[in-house]
């Protein structure tokens, strides 16, 4: 017998024999503890912890470890999306939008400096303009 | 939400804060007669008044303006005149002052010629004696 298949048959339970006993869920206890055991050997495990024949002092470790693992452990990966209210954000990307525009408006209407003729912007000095305009007014 | 609404609200208070001569006859001659051909129409933020101590200036020239043009702008002249404080009227000049807000004035000239028609609407802080001898000032 290979080393390997020795060390198998040495830490399994004997096969139908001593199945459902104490030992052999203790052995597989050791087993988990060391990673050797298979998935399907774990979920007889957890059912086994969850039986009243489990409640024994010699599973209170496995048994903690086992509960902690499987509530810790996410049922399925949370996929956390990147915008979590889309009608939040839109809403707060409309106001954004509002502000700068308002900004903006105001911006232009503190600097304006315009000449118009016939609904017409020209290039003209406004300043000047109104110079000569408030002149005639109160220089006849 | 109602704290996004009414900042939103504020911001468009704000804006329409600085809609000039809004509520006056008179903005229907800026709306109407800007476009016409023989018009010319200033308009300036207070971005280019400050060495007035103004903030808002919007004129319209009319060269050689119709009898038609004049009457319609004489007639929205008696409209805003009612409101003011202060009138100074001549055969072809007149001044109006309108009420005070919060410290800023509010000032509508016109003066009317054959040659030519103006109507300035201004607003700002300063006063009328300060504008009169700052304009007489610069060009006498």
């Amino acid at each position: 017998m290979k080393n390997k298949e020795f060390a198998t048959a040495l830490n399994s339970p004997p096969e139908g024999r001593d199945r459902g006993g104490l030992s052999y869920w203790e052995a597989m206890a050791e087993r988990y503890f060391r990673a050797e055991t298979t998935e399907e050997e774990e979920a007889q495990l957890c059912r086994f912890l969850c039986s009243s024949q489990a409640q024994d002092a010699r599973f209170d470790e496995i048994r903690a470890t086992v509960s902690f693992l499987n509530v810790s452990r996410p049922k399925s990966p949370k996929i956390r999306p990147y915008v979590k209210h889309p009608l939040r954000a839109v809403a707060v990307a409309a106001c954004l939008c509002i502000v700068v525009l308002l900004g903006w408006y105001q911006y232009h209407q503190h600097n304006i400096s315009s000449v118009r003729i016939a609904g017409e912007t020209v290039e003209a000095d406004a300043q000047q303009l109104m110079q000569q305009q408030m002149a005639e007014m109160f220089n006849p | 939400m109602k704290r996004r609404i009414l900042f939103l609200l504020i911001l468009l208070g704000a804006c329409l804060g600085v809609q000039a001569q809004k509520g006056l006859s008179i903005q229907k001659a800026f709306d109407e007669l800007a476009v016409k051909k023989n018009v010319t129409e200033v308009v300036m933020g207070p971005g280019r008044l400050k060495n007035y101590n103004l903030s808002y200036f919007h004129s319209l020239e009319i060269k050689a303006p119709t009898a038609e043009e004049k009457d319609c702008i004489e007639t929205l002249l008696k409209d805003d005149a009612a409101k003011a404080e202060l009138h100074e009227e001549t055969a072809e000049h007149r001044l109006y002052e309108l009420p005070q807000h919060k410290g800023t004035h509010y000032y509508i000239f016109y003066r009317h010629s054959p040659q030519s028609l103006i109507l300035i609407y201004i607003e700002g802080k300063a006063s009328l004696k300060q504008i009169e001898s700052y304009f007489r000032k610069k060009h006498n």
